[in-house]
């Protein structure tokens, strides 16, 4: 079993944390998912370009 | 650090669904041979009515048929004392048979590979989130986690920030999600949280967020769909159980997902330190929860990444970020938050 990186990038006690307050009420919130809206939100997702061949990693199927 | 933001930066384009080609297979056509006609097959044809077949084939009827290379064998004893037949040297010989040369491909069933998912009954902890991010109205797949507020919501950090760029409006959590219903409940974000990694650099290696949800009719949300635990740090390589709510084609979105398997590194982009497992979940399965795996593909355990990308149009393998301590960190603040 491999270890974890022994450095996760920057230091850890540096600031990585990026934040925002949602300026709307938890009802108006509410009030905008309507089920017509829900039923047509767009899935958000991330597709890297496909390679020649298939990815080389090993994950395995138990 | 600069290198691997703008590799993955270049690399990364969202899409609204996958593209799926669809290919109608045409349907065969041939002539009828006439009868009689001497230079073509003589086919003689029965039309069968299909419900008179299956009432004839009682079962005694299977018991007792006899087996088809039986009555072949018989059959071609019977050529054998054709009167037209000559017979040359120690074979049977029979009208020699010409023609041009035919090849007829076959067929495989395609669209009928095994699945690399499994259908799941809805999880309390586990849900969609619905948000608005430049306009648009996207969704995608978190699980309520354990924390001192009780209100925390781990998903990708693609599904609640641009990477790089603005943090998601309109963001609601949805636990146990099934058919359009939510019966726990809608739970609308109070702040929502991001390595700065992913939202000022859009580095997929990061892609993880938290969101703090509200108190809905006074509660709050692990006391209503409880909450699982989270673990940084682990070694690389464990076995993974991942849920998620895929919509794009084939799947619906409207039910939950799983996949399950021994994580691996992505080979194409080492630099991005994420693992993978074998999946075939689409777009709206971001965000879902990875659970390390006891060796069984019963859950849940421990939370210790979410799904974050695939590649090209039918991915067979879902990659996570690895939880280290950045994301640790971003977890800590969210957690703690009031």
């Amino acid at each position: 079993m491999q270890q974890p990186p022994s450095k996760d990038g920057p230091l850890p006690q540096e600031d990585h944390v990026s934040h925002s307050e949602i300026s709307q009420t938890p009802e108006e919130i509410l009030a905008y998912w309507t089920p017509e809206r829900m039923a047509e939100a767009k899935p958000r997702e991330i597709r890297l370009a496909e390679p020649a061949a298939g990815p080389d990693g090993d994950p395995e199927a138990d | 650090m600069t290198s691997k933001k703008s590799l993955a930066t270049s690399l990364v384009s969202f899409s609204t669904g996958l593209l799926l080609t669809l290919s109608a297979a045409g349907g065969a056509t041939a002539s009828p041979a006439k009868a009689q006609d001497p230079v073509q097959p003589q086919i003689a044809s029965t039309t069968l009515t299909t419900s008179t077949a299956a009432d004839y084939w009682t079962p005694e009827r299977m018991q007792a048929a006899v087996p088809g290379d039986v009555l072949a064998a018989k059959a071609v004893a019977r050529q054998v004392h054709v009167p037209w037949q000559v017979s040359k040297g120690n074979g049977v010989a029979g009208l020699t048979e010409q023609g041009s040369f035919t090849k007829i491909a076959g067929t495989s069933r395609k669209g009928k590979t095994a699945p690399l998912h499994k259908d799941e009954a809805p999880v309390d902890h586990i849900g969609k989130v619905f948000f608005t991010l430049g306009g648009a109205n996207y969704v995608c797949s978190g699980n309520s986690v354990s924390a001192a507020n009780k209100s925390t919501v781990s998903t990708a950090g693609h599904c609640l920030n641009q990477g790089p760029g603005a943090f998601a409006t309109n963001f609601v959590f949805v636990p146990a999600y099934k058919d359009g219903a939510a019966p726990l409940g809608k739970w609308p974000a109070k702040a929502l949280y991001a390595p700065k990694e992913w939202s000022s650099d859009g580095n997929i290696r990061y892609d993880t967020g938290f969101a703090v949800v509200a108190e809905v009719d006074g509660k709050k949300l692990a006391d209503v769909a409880g909450a699982t635990g989270v673990v940084f740090n682990q070694p690389r390589g464990l076995t993974y159980k991942a849920f998620g709510y895929p919509a794009a084609a084939p799947f619906t979105g409207k039910t939950l997902v799983s996949c399950y398997g021994k994580a691996g590194n992505d080979a194409l982009n080492p630099q991005f330190e994420t693992q993978g497992i074998p999946c075939d979940m689409t777009g709206g399965s971001s965000g879902g929860p990875w659970f390390v795996s006891d060796g069984t593909d019963s859950p849940l355990g421990f939370q210790n990444s979410v799904n974050s990308y695939g590649y090209g149009s039918r991915s067979t393998a879902m990659y996570s970020p690895y939880w280290g301590s950045v994301i640790q960190q971003v977890y800590d603040r969210a957690a703690a938050a009031k």
